[in-house]
């Protein structure tokens, strides 16, 4: 099974490469107000989009 | 850094970083406003559903796409992984390796043989899987000076660098991803091939669609290779290397 040829559909999905991710502000797990670039502080990050913490 | 986003409520992250001990930002896009805004909403989700046999509840919509955007130090996207199918999903620390260059600070464990000039090793990014998950597999090979391996297309005769894994139920790799080779011309030959040197770094997308229970793995990393100098050419050779995967402990 080669998962690429699937990913190539979804690929236009979402920020694309080349382009700065948006800065996005929400809370987090404490009910911290997160501003994403800020929060970086110049460092490389993941920002990994997940289907949910409840199932 | 690692910043993960659902469409949960605070609560609810809250519950959640607590259990597993997570301490990296877990953002709540409660409402899915930051998922619609930014394309990343599910759009397919029922039919996704009915490929797992499940069907859809209202609670269930409003969720993202399973993805993974990497920032380099300016926050611009170097690369991007977005899964149709929610069930597989890459580890962040195999697209920081492939796409930055860093090396994963704690990979799986290694193997490594030797043999026909080449020191070859290699190694999973992550020590575990879970169901679905997809990993990326290192393959680093160490050529010996003055010697150099080919990579696709050879010449008809000639051994290409290769990487397969042992057949294991449920375990299938993508194609794998070399360096660009150097062109090479041979005196007398027509053809032009390509081949690397030194230290060559290779990774291999490998997803585990294996259902939850099955526990530790042992596929086992098959590398072809055909080592040349100047003067003359070795046998083709294969190495072994067997690795180990735990099954992740998960809890829904």
């Amino acid at each position: 099974m080669s998962t690429e040829s699937v990913n190539e559909d979804l690929s236009r999905k979402g920020p694309a490469i080349g382009t700065r991710f948006p800065e996005i502000a929400l809370p987090d797990q404490a009910g911290r107000p997160v501003r994403l670039h800020e929060a970086r502080r110049g460092r490389e990050a993941l920002v990994v989009f997940y289907r949910s913490a409840r199932w | 850094m690692t910043f993960a986003i659902s469409y949960d409520s605070v609560d609810t992250l809250a519950a959640f970083a607590a259990k597993h001990h997570i301490t990296f930002p877990l953002l709540a896009d409660e409402g899915s406003g930051v998922i619609r805004e930014l394309g990343m909403l599910d759009e397919e989700l029922d039919r996704h559903h009915a490929e797992f046999g499940r069907s859809v509840r209202d609670d269930q919509r409003g969720v993202a796409y399973p993805a993974v955007f990497v920032l380099d130090r300016d926050g611009t996207v170097v690369d991007k992984r977005v899964h149709p199918k929610y069930r597989i999903r890459d580890t962040g620390t195999g697209l920081l390796e492939a796409a930055l260059g860093i090396a994963a600070s704690r990979h799986g464990p290694e193997a490594a043989a030797e043999a026909q000039a080449v020191r070859a090793r290699a190694y999973f990014d992550s020590p575990t899987y879970r169901p679905y998950q997809q990993l990326q597999l290192i393959v680093e090979l160490t050529v010996a000076p003055s010697w150099h391996v080919y990579v696709h297309p050879v010449p008809e005769g000639y051994t290409a660098l290769d990487v397969e894994i042992s057949a294991v139920h449920g375990v299938h790799a993508g194609a794998a991803v070399w360096p660009v080779g150097r062109g090479m011309r041979v005196a007398g030959l027509e053809e032009r091939f390509s081949v690397l040197e030194g230290t060559i770094r290779g990774h291999v997308p490998v997803t585990f669609a294996i259902a939850a229970g099955t526990g530790d793995l042992r596929p086992q990393v098959i590398v072809h290779y055909q080592a040349c100098s100047e003067m003359e050419c070795l046998p083709p050779a294969t190495v072994t290397l067997p690795l180990l995967v735990r099954e992740a402990p998960f809890a829904e």
